[in-house]
């Protein structure tokens, strides 16, 4: 009994000295009651009672400016931490959109739409060349993870460097493929009935407080002679981009309500396919990009559970489990990736 | 065919321009500021140039420009180092006003960065830490400068230049400075 005690003690001790000498913070996010923000977001007033180095804080904000940044947004916990640029200001979401269908597919997969349907199935196609047999039997699943093996043009992409049709199957490879992202927003509007920003704004954005988001004037489609799916373009504030984050972050909850299933949202952002160098590394989950991958930016070496969606412009929603964080950044240009990646890496280095 | 025409054009254009010789060498020397967009860098510059004035509406010229800069605060620095060899030709746009020359330019622009969050101070001025990006690379690009002459005697040229280097359609560098050059021959 007694040597059993012992033992326990040591075990003790040795878990709270492995504990004290790990240098990066992590939240112990069951212990923290999440906040959310109200009508608005109201900047913390002194940083360094959440444990944030103002002088490191404005160290970054400067290279970040010097290096192309438009607008960051660092939310701790539900709390803007810091911030810097014109968070109210509206800009056109790049591929960013993508990761906001994934959202409002949640309320419908299992239901209206079934990832192991195939493309036959829907009875979905395309013009100049019709798709092939082959091509048909691309799941719904496939093109969330855009491993579907569909090389044909697509809207919204300059549509160079296709692979050969029909040089994959089916899941078997991950390519960065807008007709994946097309055919999916074309797929929720004739399996549900419903227009993707209508959706995307009465179960969302109204429900999560987005103060600028208008969906008749904030949403638009771009149409192309080369395919019959549209791309499905979003406008919108970086400060409502935050509140996305943070639902994601929150695994779907706002302040003590339900808005997307816990486990879609866990679906979404974990590992379903693997990608290759070419797209940064990492893995894609459905239209998310996790274990810190990224085609704009691969996040190695930020946080192992770090995962985001991004898009052209450095626009990106990094979402740090472990820290409880939300970073939002935005730009006119795309930064030098090495750049983006020391941003990123300094802010963190801002907690004491 | 067409292609032929447009040379043919061109050529007998140049020799128009070239009836008017004029000769004039130059070897020169400047110095002034750079500024590298990436990192908004501001640091110093300098050239070392021979142009050769064949008409009174073309010459060619060759240089090479340095250029170095770095921007820091207590928890970053930027730093920024350019070495750049450019050949190319010179219009003279008004025939009176010789030293008065737009030049383009083919270069090599070999670059050097380094930025980084800053540790404590260890061997060297700014220490690296495990933050901190080297990169290294050599590119083609064009070059285009206007030179603006602001006092001539008769073996002298003083002017001011301005230089813009830019590769893939991103600018990679600014330059302005003041030249004195030499004429060899008139």
């Amino acid at each position: 009994m007694k040597i059993k005690f012992v033992k326990l003690l040591i075990g003790c001790f040795v878990i709270l000295l492995s504990n004290s000498c790990n240098k990066d913070y992590e939240f112990d996010r069951n212990s923290q009651i999440p906040n959310f923000p109200g009508d608005k977001w109201i900047q913390v007033t002194n940083v360094a009672e959440y444990y944030w180095s103002l002088e490191k804080l404005k160290s970054v904000e400067t290279f970040s400016k010097n290096s192309g940044s438009e607008c960051v947004m660092i939310i701790e916990n539900g709390k803007l931490i810091y911030s810097w640029g014109e968070n109210d200001k509206r800009f056109y979401v790049a591929s960013v959109r993508k990761s906001f269908l994934s959202l409002i597919y949640g309320y419908y997969v299992g239901n209206q739409i079934s990832l192991s349907a195939t493309l036959q199935d829907y009875n979905v196609g395309d013009k100049n060349p019709e798709l092939n047999d082959l091509e048909k039997q691309a799941t719904i699943r496939t093109l969330l993870t855009s491993s579907s093996g569909v090389y044909h043009k697509a809207a919204a992409t300059n549509n160079e460097d296709l692979p050969e049709r029909n040089s994959t199957k089916p899941g078997e490879q991950f390519y960065y493929n807008n007709w994946d992202f097309n055919a999916l927003g074309t797929i929720f509007e004739q399996r549900t009935g419903q227009k993707i920003f209508q959706v995307f704004s009465d179960s969302i954005a109204n429900r999560i407080g987005m103060q600028d988001f208008n969906w008749q004037s904030d949403g638009r489609y771009d149409y192309s002679n080369v395919s019959i799916h549209p791309a499905y373009h979003f406008d919108m504030t970086a400060r409502d981009m935050a509140r996305i984050g943070l639902l994601v972050l929150n695994k779907g909850m706002w302040d003590g309500k339900l808005i997307i299933p816990v486990n879609w949202i866990d679906s979404i952002t974990s590992n379903q396919v693997s990608v290759s160098d070419d797209y940064g590394g990492g893995s894609y989950g459905f239209m998310w990009w996790v274990n810190n991958g990224g085609y704009l930016v691969d996040f190695s070496g930020v946080s192992k559970d770090a995962f985001s969606a991004q898009g052209n412009w450095s626009q990106i929603i990094l979402i740090i489990p472990s820290k409880n964080l939300v970073i939002i950044h935005r730009a006119t240009k795309n930064l030098d990736p090495s750049r983006m990646l020391m941003i990123i890496r300094m802010i963190i280095n801002s907690k004491m | 065919m067409k292609l032929t025409i447009i040379i043919i054009s061109l050529l007998i254009s140049i020799q128009a321009y070239t009836q008017d010789s004029l000769k004039i060498k130059t070897l020169g020397i400047g110095t002034g500021a750079i500024y590298y967009p990436t990192g908004k860098i501001v640091g110093f510059s300098h050239n070392y140039f021979a142009s050769y004035l064949f008409s009174k509406h073309f010459g060619i010229h060759f240089g090479l420009d340095f250029g170095i800069g770095q921007k820091s605060d207590d928890f970053y620095f930027d730093y920024a180092k350019s070495t750049v060899m450019n050949a190319g030709m010179i219009y003279i746009p008004l025939k009176k006003r010789s030293q008065l020359q737009i030049n383009t330019s083919f270069m090599i622009f070999s670059s050097s960065k380094i930025f980084g969050t800053k540790d404590e101070i260890i061997n060297s001025s700014h220490a690296i830490s495990e933050f901190s990006t080297i990169e290294k690379s050599n590119f083609y690009g064009l070059n285009l400068g206007i030179q603006i002459p602001v006092y001539e005697t008769n073996s002298f040229i003083f002017s001011t230049k301005i230089d813009s280097w830019a590769s893939f359609l991103q600018l990679n560098a600014v330059s302005m400075k003041l030249q004195i050059q030499y004429k060899i021959s008139k």
